[in-house]
């Protein structure tokens, strides 16, 4: 063991004990739960893999899945198997600098069109008592895959006692924008600029823990409501003004216009109560939207705008196709030879509502899969596969459009919007 | 010829005596990996898909890792790097995470802002964190475990300490400042 050394150790060590009693109770039902679910997978996946073999699918095609029945069948997708992801798709994967001829040390944030990056360099900023403080944003810099230089956008902005992340400064629209929370309180400021150089040309001030800063439409886009009325903004980069939408409940932004409600369990049940994604509206028509899963098939269900997650599964929104065992048993190689490793996808939902993004996870995995990232797309099944050891820091960008990991002196940056 | 199974040869019969073990050492274990979960994840709905998720890969390996005689080694391993490889930008985890399905009172200690300020951490910095000072592991240990280099622990450590420096109010605790 490492002893604490410092104060902040030894409160650290005492906060997580303390915390950890706050743990959720376990349910009656957790271990016969677990037994089920594994059945369920497996069951699912040997009946994938008889469906597949008795229609005579074709690996990466679409087949149908014909049932007994009024209802349409579904299209069923089997992954194919996988290839290098920059065999699969050279105009979608970029190599990104980690040193600018200048000596800066830049890190990609996201794409803000087809061939520029947005990316920023950092620098400790020291606390009120003298310490060293956190690591914040010092510039950003729009990076040129075709020309390979990058160009200074603005040194970064932000209030004292305010802080900000990676996952809060956005690209889109011809406009970066990021978001400085305060430390002390539910305030924050949202900043933006086009991607030129020069200062900051708008400044919001915000309350209420503002979150899914987007850059849409020539408006910056967030929702906001913890402590205080939940509400969608829209700020027009044009001329600064904010239009704010009051709601009910507080609402998260699954992909402009489509928002869902945000406090609400994270997967549906047996029982058939809502989960996450099940009810989507559109907040520029007023369009509702349900989903063709329901109870007790939508158990461990969540939804995007059109996939959902089920498990193993992925599932379109409206019923109409179903991607099976994504994330075990992938045919691998130019020979599809089945193997059985389990993989896991990140988060709740799809990347970009149309990518999984899988890793192996399994203690047990030999050297040579452990470290493989496979992204699979759901429309087409086409599997993409690189290797990034787990050590090297795998991220997106907040509208899940790009996927950034370290590769030697530096970045790999997938542009998952130009797979549409 | 009879053939029990499926056409890929495997069988979806239940192992009475697997499931029995399972279970017990679930209902054993089950409240110290929520505890784990809780502490890595941050939030009580992750931290109980996290635990569920490592289940049912610890049932899917039950009889081999048994053999290894080490299934909670190989539950809080799965979790953490599952919990590290998930890498999507969390804004539904920052939303929910103070919204647990049951009514949930945390006592409101005096290191909150430094559980707060744990939630900013990147995943792989906070599952460092908690695997040095919860789970009293060493910078070896953690590496194992996270399948990363010492230096890698030492370093992501070192990063993470300092964000939470901003956060840290000895004042509160009766230290003088």
């Amino acid at each position: 063991m490492t002893p604490p050394r410092s104060p902040l150790e030894q409160s650290l060590t005492r906060s997580l004990h303390t915390h950890a009693e706050s743990a959720p109770t376990p349910p009656p039902t957790l271990a016969t739960q677990a037994q089920q679910t594994w059945h369920h997978r497996r069951r699912r996946r040997l009946a994938a893999l008889s469906a597949a073999t008795a229609a005579a699918v074709v690996l990466g095609t679409f087949g149908a899945l014909h049932r007994d029945g009024p209802e349409p069948a579904p299209t069923v997708l089997t992954p194919a198997p996988a290839v290098p992801l920059d065999e699969l798709w050279p105009d979608a994967v970029h190599r990104v600098p980690r040193t600018l001829p200048d000596g800066v040390r830049i890190t990609p944030l996201a794409m803000l069109d087809r061939h520029t990056v947005v990316a920023a360099s950092w620098a400790p900023v020291p606390d009120d008592w003298g310490g060293e403080g956190v690591t914040q944003p010092k510039a950003l810099y729009a990076y040129d895959i075709r020309t390979r230089k990058a160009t200074k956008v603005t040194d970064f902005h932000q209030p004292k006692r305010h802080s900000t992340t990676s996952s809060r400064i956005v690209a889109g629209d011809g406009y970066v924008a990021w978001q400085a929370d305060h430390w002390d309180t539910d305030d924050s400021v949202v900043f933006a600029r086009p991607v030129t150089p020069g200062p900051p040309e708008h400044r919001w001030k915000v309350s209420g823990s503002p979150h899914s800063l987007t850059l849409v439409n020539g408006r910056a886009i967030w929702a906001s409501g913890r402590d205080a009325p939940p509400a969608l903004s829209a700020a027009a980069l044009a001329d600064g003004s904010v239009r704010v939408h009051r709601g009910g409940v507080r609402e998260i932004v699954l992909g402009w216009p489509w928002v869902t409600e945000a406090d609400i369990p994270s997967h549906g049940d047996a029982a058939g109560r809502p989960f996450f994604g099940q009810r989507i509206r559109n907040v520029e028509t007023g369009e509702v939207r349900g989903t063709a899963l329901t109870a007790p098939a939508s158990a461990g269900a969540a939804c995007g705008v059109v996939w959902c997650s089920l498990g193993a599964d992925m599932v379109r929104r409206d019923g109409s196709a179903r991607l099976v065992g994504a994330t075990a048993h992938h045919p691998t190689g130019s020979s599809g030879t089945e193997e059985h490793t389990e993989y896991t996808y990140g988060g709740t939902l799809p990347e970009a509502d149309h990518f999984l993004v899988l890793r192996p996870t399994g203690p047990d995995d030999p050297e040579e899969v452990r470290d493989r990232l496979r992204i699979i797309d759901l429309e087409t099944g086409r599997v993409g596969e690189a290797v990034v050891p787990l050590a090297e820091y795998v991220y997106n960008s907040p509208d899940s459009d790009t996927i950034v990991y370290r590769t030697g002196e530096g970045f790999t940056v997938i542009d998952l919007a130009a797979l549409r | 010829m009879d053939h029990a199974g499926t056409a890929t040869g495997e069988s979806d019969r239940a192992e009475p005596d697997a499931e029995l073990d399972f279970e017990h050492w679930v209902v054993s274990r089950a409240p110290a990996l929520l505890r784990y979960g809780y502490v890595l994840t941050g939030n009580p709905h992750d931290a109980a898909d996290l635990v569920q998720e490592a289940l049912i890969r610890l049932r899917a390996s039950w009889s081999r890792v048994l053999r290894k005689k080490d299934p909670e080694g190989y539950v809080r391993t799965t979790m953490a790097r599952h919990h590290i490889s998930l890498w999507r930008r969390t804004r539904r985890e920052t939303l929910t995470s103070a919204v647990p399905d049951a009514p949930h009172h945390d006592p409101a200690p005096p290191d909150d802002a430094l559980w707060q300020s744990l939630a900013t951490l990147p995943r792989r910095q906070r599952a460092v964190l908690v695997l040095r000072y919860y789970e009293a592991l060493s910078d070896d240990e953690i590496a194992a475990r996270l399948n990363i280099t010492r230096g890698t622990v030492r370093s992501q450590a070192s990063r993470a300490l300092d964000k939470l420096r901003a956060a840290y109010t000895p004042h509160y605790e009766g230290s003088p400042r």
